[in-house]
């Protein structure tokens, strides 16, 4: 491939220039720009990245470094990654023999800088690590201008001793590229299953650990047979978190949007897929007994760029056994780095990733597997041209009446597959790859943004063969059935005063939907065009209810203040009011013994009722509506014959109450001056009181029994 | 209570409501008799509107879809749906 991708590295080492302190500073312009003088930071931070967007001065630096350093930045340049975690960087110098001083000499030139700063402070020197620590806490990036000057200087590093092979095989086996993409499509389907919650942890009881492993798709053979790949379920999701297929949800992964990469032809979006393997996390080349592997000290990140350039080396035409590679292998790395040094990683590593990814052929010799760069592996090498994988099949789906699809991978782009994957469940990827339409994998298809007929017109236009019937009006009918229900999550309500006002914004197409007599539905509120509204008031859903209502003197008619009032009113009074009147601003609704009896028979409780009027008036229900809320014979009444005695003072009430004469004849006192006789007791009381000289009038009502 | 055909509307707007709109009534009843999605919503606009309670549209959207319904989801509060757009 030609210039290394700048992906906004640039801006990035504005910004650490900006994070260094004066000292880090200095050291970086006199080794970097032989600047010796003592100059203010930001002068400094301008020349340095002058001088590291100056090629020729790049180039004199680099010829300038160890071979080691040299190699370090080819093998980066080459592979085509800016940033590295630390140990990563550190085992690449081991393997070549050198230390970490390695990596602080290309610190203190500006070719290697901090991608974060776990402690916020400034610095500038690479920290020794041991094997325990967080990789994460250390990543380092080369700027992109060094790597693509890293490219063009001569190789001075001695090629890895590797024992090649000059043979013309009869056979030599090559993926046809589609094996990764195939399964990570198959992946992300899998998550748009909301009961499929997939977590990247380490129980091996977990059904995400359990799928991985023995998901049929992802773990079935490849077409081209050739070695065992290893635990291809865990390095399927591994590999779609990493190149962002899939992303972190709430509490679970989801699947994400289609990286822009999908929208490539098939070598760059494999190039793309090759160089997101750093970012892998869980899988490891090393067999694991079953388990996901957890973020180890290396992951083996190193061990891409390291493989694709001894590959490099190698003349086109030539070969390598695997197991010549294994044995080159150990002993490369010290205890301090790798405890177990076996080598068989690198047959996991060419059965799981380089052979499907298509990077490598490979053949059979002497009873042994051999391997030697494809042409995509020469290219992404930065050794030959980019490879076209043409079509050889224009339409390559069939759809069957039994609503299996057949889609040949002769015929596929990333992109059809991206679309195919979304409509579809897959059932099986071999060299004609199965899937099936379902009724909820077409639903899941229209819910990400299609629509029933392009469904149908994107099937049509890949299809060999005219649609089926049955297919047809099946997608039609799951997609009619879809605007049985509509949800909207955040839509725009807009409440008139009339009926015949709701009709004439629908007319006027001020809003989309009429609800009700008196709402309608705004899909888009940018769409709303307010100078056709007066305003009355505008509130938001979420808001919590607040008083909006007065009840009149008679306890029974209620008025809203449609400035305060929310939608939830509306609904609430529909079912224990009857609206009265709507005038002007403002809504008149009546309790009545029947909306009351109505909305008790409907659920409400007088609990209920009690604390919603509380809640939207500031008082409780009043007395009247109390009383016409009460079932039928819910109270007894009853009315008596009696006198009413009135005095003047209390303490003559309370006298003829505490007199022995009159008390027994009075019922009840009604006030501190007034008490009640029975009428039957009148004469005997205007006795008692002629005993002690006291006179009583009587004052003779119209007594109607 | 429109004065005329050019004359501005009374009206009072309400921001970011989730409601489910049906077909038809008995579509609505059907879903209001289901318990667990009743106690998602508030209540019933009209015959088809029904009103969801702020911030449960995720579990009415997961509960119609557990009845076998395949609802239409509009609007941009649903993650789940707009992640996976191309």
């Amino acid at each position: 491939m030609t210039a290394h991708p700048d992906n906004g590295w640039a801006e990035r080492l504005d910004k650490t220039l900006d994070s260094y302190d004066v000292v880090a500073l200095r050291t970086i312009a006199e080794r970097l720009c032989s600047i010796s003088i003592r100059l203010p930071a930001e002068t400094l931070r301008q020349q340095i990245a002058t001088a590291l967007r100056n090629a020729p001065l790049i180039d004199r630096r680099l010829r300038e470094l160890a071979p080691a350093a040299q190699r370090l930045l080819q093998m980066l340049a080459q592979y085509g990654r800016c940033d590295w975690d630390l140990a990563s960087l550190t085992i690449l110098v081991g393997v070549l023999g050198a230390g970490i001083d390695v990596l602080q000499t290309l610190a203190d030139l500006g070719f290697l800088m901090p991608v974060n700063e776990p402690e916020g402070r400034r610095r500038h020197s690479i920290p020794l690590i041991s094997v325990t620590e967080d990789l994460n806490d250390y990543s380092y990036f080369v700027p992109p201008s060094v790597l693509n000057r890293a490219r063009l200087v001569p190789p001075s590093y001695p090629r890895a001793e590797v024992q090649t092979i000059e043979c013309e095989p009869a056979e030599i086996l090559e993926s046809d590229g589609w094996e990764i993409p195939l399964r990570l499509a198959a992946a992300w389907q899998m998550l748009l299953d909301p009961s499929f919650r997939f977590k990247f942890d380490r129980n091996p009881r977990s059904k995400a650990v359990q799928r991985a492993k023995t998901d049929p798709i992802l773990n079935g053979p490849f077409v081209a047979a050739a070695g065992e790949p290893l635990e291809m379920g865990f390095l399927i999701f591994d590999w779609a978190k990493a190149s962002g297929l899939i992303i972190r949800g709430p509490d679970h992964w989801l699947a994400g949007p289609w990286p822009l990469d999908w929208r490539l032809d098939l070598p760059h979006l494999l190039a793309s897929l090759w160089r997101a393997l750093p970012k892998l996390w869980i899988w490891s080349p090393e067999p694991s007994a079953g388990l996901p592997r957890s973020g180890t000290m290396l992951g083996f990140r190193w061990a891409y760029p390291l493989i694709l350039s001894i590959l490099a080396d190698l003349a086109p035409k030539s070969w390598v056994k695997i197991d010549d590679l294994a044995r080159w292998s150990v002993g490369r790395f010290t205890d301090n780095f790798y405890p177990v040094s076996k080598g068989n990683w690198i047959e996991n590593m060419v059965w799981s990733v380089l052979f499907p990814l298509r990077i490598v052929q490979a053949a059979r010799y002497d009873d042994e597997w051999i391997i030697r760069l494809s042409a995509l592996g020469r290219w992404l090498a930065g050794d030959g041209p980019s490879p076209t994988f043409a079509t050889t099949v224009p339409k390559p789906i069939l759809v069957q009446p039994n609503y299996d699809v057949l889609v040949l991978r002769d015929g596929l782009t990333p992109s059809l597959l991206a679309e195919i994957s979304s409509i579809g469940e897959w059932q099986s990827l071999g060299s004609a790859c199965v899937m099936r339409l379902t009724e909820q994998s077409v639903y899941r298809g229209l819910e990400l943004g299609r629509e029933g007929e392009q469904v149908l017109q994107f099937l049509s236009r890949h299809s060999a063969r005219e649609l089926p019937d049955n297919v047809v009006a099946s997608i039609r009918s799951w997609s009619r059935k879809r605007d049985r229900i509509l949800v909207y999550s955040d839509a725009t309500v807009v409440e008139f005063l009339s009926a015949s006002d709701t009709d004439e914004a629908l007319r006027r197409g001020l809003i989309d939907v009429k609800l009700s007599d008196h709402f309608g539905l705004i899909r888009d509120e940018n769409r709303l065009d307010y100078r056709q509204i007066r305003l009355l008031a505008r509130r938001n859903f979420d808001q919590p209810p607040e008083p909006c209502l007065t009840v009149a003197e008679d306890g029974l008619e209620i008025r809203v203040d449609l400035s305060r009032s929310d939608l939830m009113l509306e609904v609430d009074l529909h079912q224990i009011a009857e609206l009265i009147e709507i005038k002007g601003v403002g809504k008149r609704f009546r309790l009545t013994r029947q909306s009351l009896q109505r909305a008790l028979a409907n659920g409400w409780t007088h609990s209920r009722l009690d604390s919603w009027f509380r809640e939207r008036s500031g008082f409780s229900l009043s007395a009247a509506g109390t009383l016409l809320a009460l079932p039928d014979g819910a109270i007894s009444l009853q009315v008596r014959n009696l006198w009413v005695v009135s005095v003047n003072d209390p303490w003559l009430a309370a006298g003829l109450i505490q007199w022995p004469n009159t008390r027994h004849l009075i019922q009840e006192q009604l006030s501190p001056t007034t008490f009640t006789i029975a009428a039957k007791d009148l004469p005997l009381f205007q006795q008692a009181l002629a005993e002690i000289g006291q006179q009583v009038e009587i004052d003779r009502p119209e007594v109607d029994t | 209570m429109s004065q005329g055909p050019g004359s501005r509307l009374l009206a009072k707007i309400h921001h970011r409501v989730s409601l489910v709109l049906t077909e038809d009534a008995p579509l609505a009843e059907e879903l209001l008799a289901r318990k667990k999605l009743s106690q998602e919503l508030l209540g019933r606009l009209s015959d088809r509107v029904l009103l969801v309670r702020p911030g449960r549209v995720n579990a009415v959207v997961d509960e119609l879809r557990r009845m076998g319904q395949t609802p239409r989801v509009l609007g941009s509060k649903d993650c789940r749906d707009d992640r996976a757009s191309r």
